[in-house]
């Protein structure tokens, strides 16, 4: 597996982000593309969104990387400098309106990884496969 | 179909999603909201069931007119999404433990 999937950063281009998951996850199995496909599609997205509404890009490039126990998602955009959370960190006793995307995030990658470089920003997202059982076509 | 669908029924505002509620339909789904705020109908029902795709923005949107309703003494209740990518940012957030759901659009107006 290694694709890749250009967009222009709006919010209706992003909507492109499920489909080609999908086909990029198909080769795993049905099984685990349908544990993985969701769960990947809500933090990219979130990412994506975070992309346009935060970084004010003009365009998004995603690339999908499988490792042996892992799949890899690398957003590649050309905004403005990630310069951390802004606001409180949310808590769900006190529910505030913001801030919930790079928690989401966190909560679904295995690790994600955040590099500032010449053309823009690129994050590494990476999802831990299933079960390795269950990957019927590698 | 329209993915936003409005009514007013037994002193209670529903509104009815399909499809998604991203970013790109927070904004449409804000206007309806902010409508029946500013009429003073602070008892809101938002039906989830028929969504396959939610995230935060579109939590936000919920989570934002949910305060407000709380404020003027009502709530801004769900039904709860069925489609489990719907249901996904409300348990990663917590926030099926903050907001009301019902299991149903029936349910929800005959329990509240």
């Amino acid at each position: 597996m290694n694709d890749i999937l250009r967009v222009t950063a709006d919010f209706e281009a992003i909507r492109a982000v499920g489909p080609w998951l999908r086909s990029v996850l198909e080769p795993l199995g049905p099984e685990q593309c349908a544990a993985m496909a969701g769960s990947i599609e809500l933090a990219v997205h979130e990412m994506a969104t975070n992309s346009i509404d935060h970084g004010k890009s003009t365009s998004i490039e995603l690339k999908a990387q499988r490792t042996n126990d892992a799949v890899d998602i690398i957003l590649t955009d050309d905004g403005l400098p990630f310069e951390g959370r802004q606001g409180p960190a949310p808590h769900p006793d006190e529910p505030q309106v913001r801030g919930y995307g790079l928690m989401i995030v966190e909560a679904l990658t295995e690790s994600i990884d955040y590099e500032r470089i010449a053309t823009g920003n690129r994050w590494t997202m990476r999802f831990a496969l299933e079960s390795n059982e269950s990957n019927s076509s590698t | 179909m329209d993915p936003i669908l409005a009514t007013y029924e037994m002193n209670i505002a529903t509104v009815e999603l399909t499809d998604r509620l991203d970013a790109l339909e927070a904004a449409p789904l804000r206007g309806i909201l902010d409508g029946h705020i500013q009429l003073g109908k602070s008892r809101i029902l938002v039906d989830l069931s028929k969504v396959d795709f939610i995230d935060s923005a579109g939590l936000a949107a919920l989570v934002k007119y949910m305060k407000d309703a709380r404020s003027m003494g009502g709530d801004l209740r769900l039904v709860a999404p069925t489609h489990p990518d719907a249901l996904r940012v409300f348990e990663l957030t917590r926030f099926d433990k903050v907001f009301t759901m019902y299991d149903s659009m029936t349910a929800g107006l005959t329990e509240w």
